[in-house]
């Protein structure tokens, strides 16, 4: 406190004149000393208050935070309508870009800040109460994040704020929340036309833009099925080959985003393309393709009607949003496609006119389609629960499962004719297909089956046999007669019987032995088919049987010259008859197919379990891809010589039906323009 | 002379039959079916059969035969065109058989030696 003659003194101290002036150099003095503490309590407070200070502007301005204290200013009706700013901290311009805001109003500095700014604030000044809340500020271009409150005297009207520009992880919220949405959109959509009208709105509204279209690129065409687009503009949609837009084009290839900020002022666009995009009112654009193995399969293209200037994060956005939108489409499309090929698989399946089913390596039936179901007269479910063994004919399930077993271990396709058994126990003859299904490792798991019920032929083929069986047995008894004339005949020739006569007879009854022998071939045939060849078996050295044909043999021709050595051989058991006939026809067949003559060879070695008999030619041989099915029905080996290959064919096919009927063995073995070895191989007889 | 009966239907091999064995060889007798056989009283020295016959076939002629003590001893030859015919045959007890088409040749053989067997 001072005096108003400036001394300092003490507080509760009082100056008064007049009483104790003999006290006057002692209270002098103490004066003086209490002046001088008075003066350092004084400068320590001073210290103390500049240190803080000090510590509050360091705090101040320490803040990562922006920090300001503002007055708020009202108008007549104590409405909140501006404030000013009285301190702001370091950080203050790089949150708010003002620059010297200090005695300068919000107003004054951007008019077009939002009125909630002063309510709030207005608020926080009249109420005093603290106040923590997020907005924008569009003037200065930023989000803010703010806690301000009332300081100071209440009727100053001064609020402080501590705020932070959030613009930024504002942004990124944002675009999570796009990403999200396009995400969940996708996800959700399997049409790809859906899927491209979702997207290209989803985006136009995300980016503000006045349109936004994907196109489809294939085969230098661009395809634009949906198109977002606001207002008054007009659909887009149609399909632009690509030779029209070079500019593009170039750019597409180019694999990156083709921006436009002002399509009237841009040096990229040429003047076509610029006239074109300012009637369309394409003004500004951010074309994005999407680019697989180096060509472009996609695009995305999102246009305003005014000059933009595109940031680096839209377009990365835009890139991002073409990119998962080219994947949904492929995704859709693949899955549209798989739909249908099931479809048509199913369709074909299930129309089928042919039993389709699929069994397990086991046996099971794991599907069958409607024809084989009624073809064995099951429904579907009765059907899986069978198995393979449930449904062959008893006397071919194992000839099947040995067909089946080497399918499973080697995985090769095979075909097989067999029985299968209805559910009334009838049977049908079947022609299967069986092919294997592997899996991912390549081993067989599975077999698919196509199966056609041939009963009909079958029974046809029964039929024409059971025909060419009565036919030739009828044929027998008219040509004994014949052939029993014809030998009268040559019995009554004599030395006077003119040679004319003689030779006709003679000539005749070689007819019949030959028509003799047809007829033999044709009943044998139809015989075995039927399974009426019945063998009349006995212990047979075939050393004295094929002595005996061979000779028989070589009296039949003069060009080639049929040698047989015999050696010790056990005995087999056999028909001599029916073996007897296969001899002669591997001899006859020797003779035929070597043509201009030469050796034929007849051995028969004993071999460790069997005998086997083979006659060797040096003829014309055979192709290896006939060799297999010479011993078929009905099949003749194409030869040079017209005469060499006459007959029907069927001998070979008998001759192999006996020795499997012997329970042999007959084979061929042929190079082409060598010659042919047939052999065939018979069991030991082994005496019990 | 030899009697020779043939038990066969068809006329050419009839036909044959007398061709083949007339005299000086044998008396030939010819019968259209088993039943004409049957109500024959004579024996012959042989007989002839053709498995196919009108009626009762030459497999069961064979079996009354061969159980008639009147003619079981006298041989059954059995012709046919039948490949099966020698087992047949022989399950009937015929004595010889010949597998149609045969060559006459064969038939008198056959004819020749199964009188020498049986006597």
């Amino acid at each position: 406190m001072d005096t108003s003659d400036g001394k300092k003194i003490r507080p509760g101290q009082f100056s008064h004149h007049g009483e104790g002036s003999s006290d006057l150099p002692e209270s002098l003095d103490s004066c003086l000393l209490d002046l001088r503490r008075a003066e350092e309590t004084i400068r320590y407070q001073h210290r103390q208050l500049f240190q803080l200070e000090e510590r509050y502007n360091e705090l101040f301005n320490s803040l990562d935070e922006a920090f300001c204290i503002i007055e708020i200013l009202f108008d007549n009706n104590a409405h909140p309508i501006d404030y000013r700013f009285l301190k702001v901290n370091s950080v203050f311009e790089e949150q708010t870009g003002i620059q010297n805001p200090l005695g300068r109003t919000m107003r004054e500095i951007a008019p077009e800040h939002e009125q909630q700014w002063f309510e709030i604030y207005g608020r926080i000044a009249l109420t005093g109460e603290a106040e923590r809340f997020e907005h924008a500020a569009e003037a200065l271009g930023r989000f803010y994040d703010v806690y301000a409150f009332r300081i100071g005297d209440p009727k100053d009207a001064q609020v402080a704020v501590l705020f932070k520009d959030i613009a930024e992880r504002k942004r990124r919220d944002e675009l999570q929340a796009y990403l999200l949405q396009l995400s969940d959109t996708l996800r959700s959509l399997s049409d790809p036309i859906q899927i491209q009208e979702a997207v290209t709105q989803l985006a136009m509204h995300h980016f503000k833009a006045d349109r936004c279209y994907y196109c489809e690129i294939e085969n230098g065409k661009a395809t634009i099925r949906r198109d977002a687009f606001r207002g008054n503009l007009t659909s887009v949609s149609n399909v632009y080959p690509l030779d029209n837009f070079p500019i593009l084009t170039a750019a597409i290839n180019g694999g990156s985003p083709f921006v436009v900020y002002d399509a009237h002022t841009t040096t990229l666009l040429d003047e076509e393309l610029r006239q074109l995009c300012i009637q369309l009112q394409v003004i500004s654009f951010v074309d994005v393709p999407v680019i697989r193995e180096g060509n472009p399969c996609g695009m995305l293209c999102i246009t305003c009607c005014e000059p933009r200037n595109w940031t680096e994060a839209e377009i990365e956005m835009a890139r991002e949003t073409a990119e998962r939108t080219w994947v949904a489409v492929e995704q859709a499309k693949a899955g549209e496609a798989l739909r249908e090929s099931e479809e048509n698989y199913r369709s074909i399946v299930s129309q089928s006119i042919a039993g389709i089913l699929k069994v397990s390596l086991r046996g099971n039936v794991i599907f069958a389609n409607d024809q084989f179901c009624r073809m064995l007269d099951y429904d579907s479910p009765e059907l899986l629960k069978l198995g393979i063994n449930d449904i062959v004919y008893r006397e071919d399930q194992e000839r099947n499962m040995v067909a089946f077993k080497k399918l499973a271990s080697e995985g090769e396709a095979y075909e097989i004719e067999k029985r299968m058994v209805r559910k009334d126990s009838s049977v049908i003859w079947v022609n299967n297909h069986v092919s294997p299904i592997f899996d991912k490792k390549g081993n067989v798991e599975a077999a698919t089956i196509v199966s056609i019920d041939i009963s009909r032929q079958k029974e046809l083929e029964r039929q024409k046999d059971e025909f060419i069986g009565i036919a030739s047995h009828e044929l027998k008894t008219p040509i004994t007669s014949i052939k029993a004339y014809g030998e009268i005949l040559v019995g009554m020739m004599d030395k006077t019987t003119a040679p004319i006569i003689v030779q006709l007879i003679t000539k005749m009854n070689i007819q019949v032995n030959r028509l003799v022998k047809l007829i033999y071939s044709l009943l044998n045939t139809s015989r075995i088919s039927s399974g009426q060849l019945a063998l009349q078996l006995e212990p047979v050295d075939l050393n004295a049987l094929l002595e005996e044909h061979v000779l028989q043999g070589q009296l039949t021709t003069s060009r080639h010259h049929i040698a047989f050595s015999g050696q010790k051989l056990p005995l087999v058991l056999a028909d001599i008859e029916r073996l007897g006939q296969v001899v002669d026809n591997l001899i006859s067949n020797a003779i035929k197919y070597a043509p201009k003559g030469g050796d034929i060879i007849v051995s028969a070695e004993s071999r460790s379990d069997c005998v086997r008999v083979s006659v060797q030619d040096f003829g014309m041989g055979i192709p290896k891809s006939m060799q297999e099915k010479i011993f078929d029905r009905f099949y003749r080996v194409k030869g040079a010589s017209a005469e060499a290959v006459s007959g029907i064919g069927l001998g070979l096919y008998i001759c192999h039906e006996i020795i499997e009927k012997h329970h042999g063995k007959m084979g061929v073995e042929s190079v082409l323009d060598e010659g042919s070895t047939f052999y065939f191989e018979l069991p030991l007889h082994t005496v019990r | 002379m030899k009697t020779l009966f043939f038990v066969e239907d068809d006329e050419s091999l009839q036909d044959i039959a007398q061709l083949v064995f007339r005299e000086p060889k044998f008396t030939v007798r010819v019968f259209n079916s088993a039943e004409e056989l049957l109500d024959e009283r004579d024996v012959p020295h042989v007989y002839v059969l053709d498995k196919q016959l009108p009626g009762i076939d030459g497999l069961e002629l064979c079996r009354i035969l061969k159980s008639n003590t009147q003619t079981n001893g006298i041989p059954v030859v059995m012709v046919s065109a039948d490949p099966n015919i020698k087992v047949l045959a022989a399950s009937a007890g015929a004595d010889a058989v010949l597998e149609k088409p045969f060559s006459i040749h064969e038939l008198e053989t056959l004819v020749a030696n199964v009188r020498t067997q049986i006597s």
